[in-house]
């Protein structure tokens, strides 16, 4: 048992995919994990208790990551089209800020979202730092002009938006070490919430910050993208690839129970040889 | 014939190509493998050094120059070329000039960003052990829980912090067990992280996968 073929181990993982994507009727139970709650319910809040009060999107994923940023980056999205909650995209990958945008296009078609009146692309930003502590100060001031190069004030959406004290919430989609930026350089500072959607690799890091409080949710990867589908009542792909990665994860554990179990035979079987 | 003509599509034909001669190499070291591989080294070369052009460069230097008449931005040339002072004897001192001005800006960023990123966590460290004794019967029972997690949170901190604590050679007895768990807790938050590493890399596979079967293929069939 230890010594199977990788090769064989491979073709278990593409067939166990394979079957649970193009399996409709399959789905595995969805328990949505306390962080992604308390992400959801910060962002409910954000749009009950001021619905007008604009949202920011900030992106740092490309085509490299977008077996989980995307699926995270559409349930956001739903959520706060849904709440009809107003926000402005943010970048800081050169691919990002085209990715986000399709995203924002086709579910503003379903949501009767309008560009420049609901939502708004500000584009990607090279000395992210220093354009953040530039926005501390004056948002309009320091973007000056969105991705398609409209200046701010002929922007509807971008109306009694000065500060962060205007912006409800933060949502940082990533996979990369991006937050520490929006901590050390914006929360610290105004205390705005910022909800954390980052690559699951990325979790384990940021937990420190959601027990101090510096985030308010955290939805991690494709399970968070999942969670986040069922509390918006949805059932679309970030459920069918979460549930397929919940198998992929049962297979993982299964192999390790059968590997070891080879090992500790093996072990037995010397130590009888050798009396 | 429609579906021929999609699945032929070059559009999806070459990543679908690239994506299968990519997935090849797990099987064994071929030349498919090899090729589309430097193709895509090249690529993201190319794509690098396109995107620093066009969305950096040109808005950012060329056009505030050329296209709005602000012509200081020329003194950006000179300064870029001090950063390659560094490999001539002569010059070197002229790189130090640039890279101690990036190195003050930067290190005054960095002061802000670590303020803003670290001093709440250390103010967070300190919870309340007890439970609520000043509130009544009820409200001390309610308190219980949250300070047996406080008193958890509070024991792994000292015992990860011994650990870490290399002023002085741990000898006494009572001190090295407790640094002794507190490594012990280090393995499993860094099993923790293994597990979400396999779960971004298992993320990425089934993504290429998705756009095997839904995208290319098109037998899986989403809601988006």
């Amino acid at each position: 048992m230890q010594r199977v073929d990788p090769r064989i181990l491979y073709v278990l993982l593409v067939v166990i995919i394979t079957v649970s994507l193009v399996d409709k009727s399959f789905s595995l139970p969805i328990i949505p994990a306390q962080q992604t709650v308390q992400a959801y319910n910060t962002i409910e809040a954000a749009g009950r208790e001021n619905p007008r009060r604009m949202a920011i999107v900030d992106g740092w994923w490309s085509a490299s990551t977008q077996g989980e940023n995307k699926w995270q980056t559409i349930a956001l999205m739903t959520q706060l089209m849904r709440d009809r909650i107003p926000f402005a995209m943010l970048s800081g990958d050169p691919q990002n800020t085209t990715l986000m945008e399709t995203i924002a296009d086709k579910l503003a078609q379903k949501y009767n979202y309008k560009y420049g009146q609901d939502y708004v692309n500000w584009g990607y930003k090279v000395a992210y730092p220093q354009t953040l502590i530039g926005m501390v100060q004056d948002i309009p001031g320091t973007l000056k002009e969105d991705a398609n190069g409209t200046p701010m004030a002929k922007l509807p959406v971008m109306n009694g938006v000065h500060t962060f004290k205007d912006i409800s919430v933060v949502a940082e989609i990533t996979p990369v070490s991006s937050l520490d930026l929006w901590l050390g350089m914006v929360q610290g500072v105004d205390h705005t919430p910022i909800v954390y959607l980052p690559t699951a690799v990325m979790a384990p890091e940021a937990f420190p910050y959601l027990d101090s409080h510096q985030i308010s949710g955290m939805a991690i990867g494709i399970k968070g993208a999942g969670d986040y589908e069922k509390l918006l009542g949805m059932k679309s792909t970030g459920t069918q690839i979460s549930s397929a990665m919940s198998l992929v994860y049962a297979l993982i554990i299964l192999l390790i129970v059968v590997g070891n179990i080879g090992y500790w035979a093996d072990r037995a079987v010397k130590a009888q040889q050798a009396k | 014939m429609n579906y021929l003509h999609h699945i032929l599509e070059p559009r999806l034909l070459f990543p679908a190509i690239g994506t299968l001669a990519i997935f090849s190499l797990v099987f064994r070291e071929n030349k498919m493998y090899r090729l589309f591989e430097h193709m895509f080294i090249g690529l993201a070369a190319g794509y690098s050094l396109a995107i620093t052009w066009t969305d950096v460069l040109k808005p950012f230097w060329w056009d505030p120059m050329w296209v709005d008449g602000q012509w200081e931005w020329v003194v950006i040339v000179p300064l870029s070329f001090m950063f390659y002072a560094i490999y001539t004897k002569k010059f070197v001192w002229m790189s130090r000039l640039i890279f101690g001005f990036f190195f003050g800006t930067a290190s005054g960023t960095v002061f802000r960003q670590f303020a803003g990123e670290y001093i709440p966590q250390i103010t967070a460290s300190y919870k309340n052990v007890f439970p609520d004794l000043k509130h009544g019967h009820t409200a001390m029972l309610a308190s219980i829980p949250q300070a047996i997690d406080n008193l958890i949170f509070v024991a792994i901190l000292l015992a990860v912090a011994t650990y870490f604590f290399f002023a002085f050679e741990q000898q006494n007895k009572t001190v090295q067990k407790v640094a002794l768990s507190g490594r012990a807790i280090l393995m499993i938050a860094l099993g923790a992280i293994f597990g979400a590493t396999i779960m971004t890399r298992e993320a990425l596979l089934i993504d290429r996968m998705y756009f095997l079967l839904h995208d290319w293929l098109q037998i899986v069939h989403s809601a988006m």
